[in-house]
C-alpha cells in the first residue's frame, strides 16, 4: 500500500511502468488495426512513437509545475473543487473502463482459444483477484511486477524468427503506396495500443529522479516502438495483405509458424503468458482509479480499491449487450484517452493564466 | 470501536496479563534471605539448599542439582572456602560476583541459570558463582545441510558452544554479541551477532527493536522465534535464512548479515536473506565456479519444474491435449486408458501418496523408514499403475517433482514449494494452462512484495547493483567477488582492499 508520498520509483521502475502499461492486449490486434496501411504498416509505430513523445512534453511540463501532486490534485487546484472533482470523476471512469476493456478482451480470448468449454466467470474472477492483490500493494509493486513481466514475456521475440524465415522478405520494403486518409484511420485504430504512458500524470509524485522523468518515459516509449516494429515487420513478412485485414489476432497466427519438437500450438503458451502483460496494464489503471477515489474521499479505505474492481467485473459479466460493451470499452475509452492525453495542454494554459508561464504553483 | 482497535486492545490486555503473571517480576527490592529463597523455590525438588559452617561462620548454599556438577562445586567453592581462614570470600573465590542484598530476583535468576548462590548472613554478603555444567550433545555433522567438501561441524543446543564455534572462526574484536532474555516464562537467552563496521547499523537496530518487542511465553526453537521476527508472517515463504552450519553463518556475518541464535536451538537465523539465497549452499563456494553455477541453475529451475510439471500434466490432459506432439500424446493416452479419474484427482492422489510416504519416513525409525520408502515407492507405484489408479507416466512425473522439491538446501523453502505445488495442480484442473500462468503471476507478485528486514526479497533476481549478479544464479570465479551483496547494505562495500573505498 502507498503510505504518504514516499518517492519510491527509481528509473528502472519508471521505464518498466511505461513499457508494460502500454503493452497490453491491444498488441495482439495491432497488425489487424493497421490493416489499412497494408504492407506499409511496420513503420507506422515510428510515427506513433513521435506523436506520443511529442504529447509527453505537456504531460511532464504540468507534472514539473506540481511535483508533489497527481493529476487529481492538480485538477482541483487549477479548476476549483467542483470542476476539479467533476473531471476527476471522468478520469476515474476512464481508468475503470480501461481496466474493463483490457480484462474483457483478454478473458474472451482465453475463453475462445484455451478453455472453450468454460464460461468467462471463473477465469475473470481469477484475473480480478490477482489484479486486486497486486494493486493493493501499491505502485512500487506494480512497477516491480512490470519489470518482471517484461522478462517473462520478452523471450517470445525469439520465436519471431520462424515467422520471418518463412515469410517473404520482399514484403517489408516500404512502397509508400498509402495516403493520408489511410494513415489517419490507422492512427485512430492503433493509438489505443499506445495508451498507458499518460498514467505518468498520476505516479509522477512517486518518482525519485523527477528531473529525468521525461527521459525515462521516452526510453520506455521507444522500447515499445521497437517491439511493435519488430512484430509488425514479421507480420508483414509472414502474412498476405488479405490475412492482415481478416485475421483478428495475427500475433497468435505468427506463433503457428513456430516449430518445436516437444510442443505444438505454442500460441496457447503465448496467450497464457500474456496474462503478465495484461496484469501489468490493468493493475496500473486500477491503481489510478483507486487513488482517484481516495483523493475524492480524502482517506484510504479498502473499498476504494474493491469498488472499481467490482464495477469492472460486473461490466464484463453484466447483461449489457455486446455491441454496447464494444462501444463503451473501445470507443468511449479511446476518446477519453485522447482527452486525457490532451488535457495537460489545457491545464498548462490555465496554469499560465493563473500563475504566470513557467512558474511553480504556490 | 473498529475491529483494528478492538484487536489492539485485546493484544494489550494479553500482554499486560502476561507481564503481571511473571514469576518474580515484583520481587526486586526484597531482601535476600535463606528462607525467602526456599519459599520462592517451594516444590522445586532439584534445589539443593545446605548450610555449611566454615571457619565458625555459617554459609547458606543454594544450587540446582540438575544444572551443577558436585565435583566442580567441591573444588571451586567448598575447598577454597574451607582453606580461607576467615578471609573475605570475594578474595578467596575469584570468579564470584556479588549480588546486592535487595536484588532478590537477580539471585533467583542466577540460581535458575545453574549458578550457585552463597549467602553469608554474618557479613550481609550474597555471592553468585557460575557453576553451570550439564550434559550436552557433542558437535556433530550437519544432517540437514550436509556437504561433501568443507567443514563438517554444526551447531548444537548450547548457545555458548554455538558462539564459540563462530568465535574460533572470526578472531576479531569487531564480532559483536548482544544477548537478550526472551520469553515471559522461559527467560531464555537469545544472541544477536554481527560484525561491527560491516553490518548495517540500521539493520542491527531493527533486529534489536524487533526482539525487544516480542512478547511470548517462550521459544522452544529458533524457527518459532524467526516467525515472530519476519516481515510478512502470513507468507508461506521463509524470509530469514536458517542454517545449522557455522561456516554458512560465518560467511553470512562476513557479508554484513546479522545472526540470531537462540539458546536451546541448533540453528542460526540469517537476516536479511533473499529468495535466491534459499537455493544456495555453502558448498557453492567449495566447488569450482563452473560446477557451482550449474548446481545453482539446477536448484533454481528445479523450482519451476516442480511447480509446473504435474500441474502441466493436469492442464494438458484436461484442456490442451493438442499441445503435445502426436507421438507423446499416444503414449500418454495409452497409459491413461485404464484410469477412471480426471487428471486432477489422479495427480492429487499420487502427490498425496508421496507426501504420506515422506511424512511416514521421517517419523519412523531410520531402518524401517528406508524400507517403507522402498515399499511405498516401488510397490504402491507399480501396484497403482496395474490397478488402473494412475498412469505410469504420472508416476515418473510425480517422482521427479518430489525429488526436485527437495533440492533447495533450505528446508522451509522446500516445504513452501511443496505447498504451492498443490495450488498449481488445483488451478490447472480448473483453468488449464491459463490458470497455471495466472498462479505463476500471483506467486511472483507475492514474492516481489516480500521483504526481508525491509530489503526486497527478490534481489538479486532484480539486482540492487550489477556486481550482485556475480553471486546470484551464476557464481563467478573468486577473482570477481569484490563487493559484498548490496542486499546487506554493508557499511564496508568491498570484501578485499582494492584501492580506496
Amino acid at each position: 500500500m502507498d503510505r504518504g508520498k514516499i518517492t519510491s520509483l527509481n528509473p528502472y521502475h519508471v521505464i518498466g511502468l511505461v513499457v508494460n502499461t502500454i503493452i497490453g492486449v491491444n498488441l495482439l490486434t495491432l497488425s489487424n488495426a493497421l490493416s489499412r496501411m497494408g504492407y506499409n504498416q511496420w513503420w507506422f509505430p515510428l510515427v506513433l512513437g513521435i506523436i506520443v513523445t511529442l504529447s509527453l512534453f505537456p504531460i511532464v511540463a504540468i507534472c514539473k509545475r506540481y511535483p508533489d501532486d497527481s493529476l487529481f490534485v492538480i485538477n482541483v487546484k487549477l479548476l476549483g473543487k467542483f470542476w476539479g472533482r467533476f473531471f476527476n470523476l471522468i478520469i476515474i471512469v476512464y481508468a475503470i473502463l480501461s481496466v474493463t476493456s483490457v480484462n474483457s478482451d483478454y478473458v474472451r480470448l482465453v475463453q475462445t482459444s484455451m478453455i472453450n468449454n468454460e464460461t468467462i466467470t471463473i477465469p475473470l474472477l481469477g484475473l480480478v483477484l490477482v489484479m486486486l492483490y497486486i494493486t493493493n500493494c501499491g505502485i512500487k509493486l506494480i512497477a516491480r511486477f512490470c519489470i518482471i513481466s517484461f522478462f517473462f514475456t520478452a523471450w517470445m521475440f525469439y520465436y519471431l524468427q520462424w515467422g520471418f524465415q518463412k515469410g517473404g522478405i520482399m514484403h517489408i520494403f516500404p512502397l509508400f503506396n498509402t495516403n493520408l486518409a489511410d494513415m489517419l484511420d490507422a492512427f485512430n485504430q492503433s493509438y489505443a495500443s499506445m495508451f498507458g504512458y499518460e498514467v505518468l500524470l498520476f505516479y509522477y509524485p512517486y518518482i525519485k529522479q523527477k528531473e529525468k522523468a521525461f527521459r525515462h518515459a521516452a526510453i520506455g516509449i521507444w522500447i515499445v516502438v521497437t517491439v511493435y516494429v519488430l512484430i509488425l515487420l514479421t507480420s508483414v513478412a509472414y502474412f498476405s495483405e488479405w490475412e492482415i485485414a481478416n485475421l483478428v489476432y495475427p500475433i497468435l497466427n505468427l506463433f503457428k509458424a513456430v516449430e518445436l519438437s516437444f510442443l505444438e500450438r505454442v500460441e496457447n503458451l503465448g496467450i497464457g503468458l500474456w496474462v503478465f502483460l495484461v496484469l501489468s496494464t490493468c493493475t496500473t489503471y486500477l491503481w489510478v482509479a483507486r487513488s482517484g477515489i481516495e483523493e475524492m474521499a480524502g482517506k484510504q479505505r479498502l473499498w476504494h480499491l474493491l469498488f472499481p474492481a467490482v464495477v469492472s467485473y460486473f461490466l464484463i459479466r453484466s447483461w449489457i449487450p455486446l455491441e454496447y460493451q464494444e462501444f463503451f470499452f473501445h470507443k468511449v475509452t479511446l476518446w477519453l484517452g485522447y482527452g486525457l492525453v490532451l488535457w495537460p495542454l489545457f491545464l498548462l494554459l490555465l496554469h499560465a493564466i493563473r500563475f504566470g508561464n513557467g512558474g511553480k504553483a504556490p | 470501536m473498529s475491529a483494528k482497535e478492538w484487536w489492539r486492545s485485546q493484544v494489550d490486555k494479553l500482554v499486560a496479563a502476561k507481564a503481571s503473571g511473571r514469576t518474580h517480576s515484583n520481587d526486586q527490592g526484597t531482601t535476600i534471605t535463606s528462607d525467602r529463597i526456599k519459599a520462592q523455590m517451594q516444590n522445586v525438588d532439584d534445589l539443593n539448599s545446605t548450610s555449611w559452617v566454615m571457619n565458625d561462620e555459617v554459609v547458606h548454599v543454594f544450587f540446582l542439582e540438575t544444572m551443577v556438577d558436585n565435583t566442580q562445586l567441591y573444588e571451586t567453592i567448598f575447598l577454597p572456602l574451607q582453606r580461607s581462614d576467615g578471609r573475605d570470600p570475594l578474595q578467596v573465590l575469584p570468579f564470584a560476583k556479588g549480588i546486592a542484598m535487595h536484588e532478590f530476583e537477580t539471585a533467583i535468576n542466577a540460581l535458575l541459570r545453574g549458578h550457585t548462590v552463597l549467602i553469608f548472613p554474618e557479613r550481609d554478603l550474597v555471592l553468585e558463582i557460575n557453576t553451570f555444567q550439564v550434559e550436552h550433545r557433542a558437535i556433530s555433522q550437519s544432517e540437514n545441510e550436509a556437504t561433501v567438501l568443507g567443514p563438517q561441524d554444526s551447531f548444537v543446543e548450547m548457545l555458548q558452544i554455538n558462539v564459540s564455534l563462530l568465535r574460533r572462526r572470526l578472531t576479531t574484536p569487531n564480532l559483536k554479541i548482544c544477548t537478550y532474555t526472551i520469553g515471559t516464562e522461559t527467560h531464555n537467552k537469545v544472541a544477536v551477532m554481527y560484525l561491527d563496521k560491516i553490518a548495517n547499523d540500521q539493520n542491527v537496530e531493527r533486529i534489536k527493536t524487533r526482539i525487544a518487542n516480542v512478547q511470548y511465553q517462550g521459544f522452544v526453537g529458533m524457527a518459532v522465534l524467526k516467525q515472530m521476527l519476519e516481515d510478512k508472517p502470513y507468507s508461506p515463504f521463509p524470509q530469514f535464512g536458517l542454517t545449522n552450519r557455522p561456516d554458512n553463518a560465518t560467511a553470512a556475518l562476513l557479508d554484513g548479515r546479522i545472526l540470531i541464535i537462540l539458546n536451546g536451538s541448533p540453528e542460526a537465523a540469517i537476516c536479511p536473506s533473499s529468495f535466491l539465497e534459499m537455493f544456495s549452499s555453502p558448498e557453492d563456494f567449495y566447488n569450482r565456479w563452473s560446477t557451482a553455477s550449474l548446481l545453482r541453475f539446477i536448484r533454481f529451475f528445479g523450482l519451476f519444474i516442480t511447480i509446473m510439471l504435474t500441474s502441466g500434466y493436469v492442464s494438458v490432459l484436461t484442456y490442451h491435449p493438442e499441445m503435445l506432439p502426436p507421438a507423446l500424446l499416444t503414449i500418454l493416452s495409452e497409459s491413461r486408458s485404464k484410469v477412471p479419474f480426471p487428471p486432477v484427482l489422479e495427480v492429487l492422489f499420487m502427490e498425496l501418496v508421496i507426501e504420506i510416504l515422506r511424512e511416514a519416513g521421517i517419523r519412523m525409525p531410520t531402518k524401517i523408514g528406508q524400507t517403507i520408502g522402498i515399499v511405498g515407492g516401488i510397490v504402491i507405484g507399480t501396484a497403482s499403475v496395474q490397478a488402473g489408479l494412475a498412469s505410469n507416466i504420472l508416476i515418473v512425473l510425480v517422482s521427479i517433482s518430489a525429488l526436485l522439491s527437495f533440492l533447495p538446501p533450505n528446508f522451509l523453502m522446500s516445504n513452501a514449494i511443496r505447498l504451492i505445488r498443490y495450488a498449481f495442480i488445483i488451478i490447472a484442473g480448473a483453468l488449464g494452462l491459463y490458470g497455471q500462468l495466472l498462479m505463476l503471476a500471483f506467486l511472483f507478485a507475492h514474492l516481489l512484495n516480500l521483504t526481508s528486514l525491509g530489503t526486497p526479497y527478490m534481489t538479486p533476481g532484480i539486482p540492487r547493483q550489477w556486481t550482485d549478479l556475480f553471486n546470484s544464479l551464476f557464481r563467478a570465479p573468486m577473482k570477481f567477488i569484490v563487493f559484498r551483496n548490496r542486499m546487506s547494505r554493508a557499511e564496508r562495500e568491498k570484501v578485499r582492499p582494492i584501492g580506496e573505498e
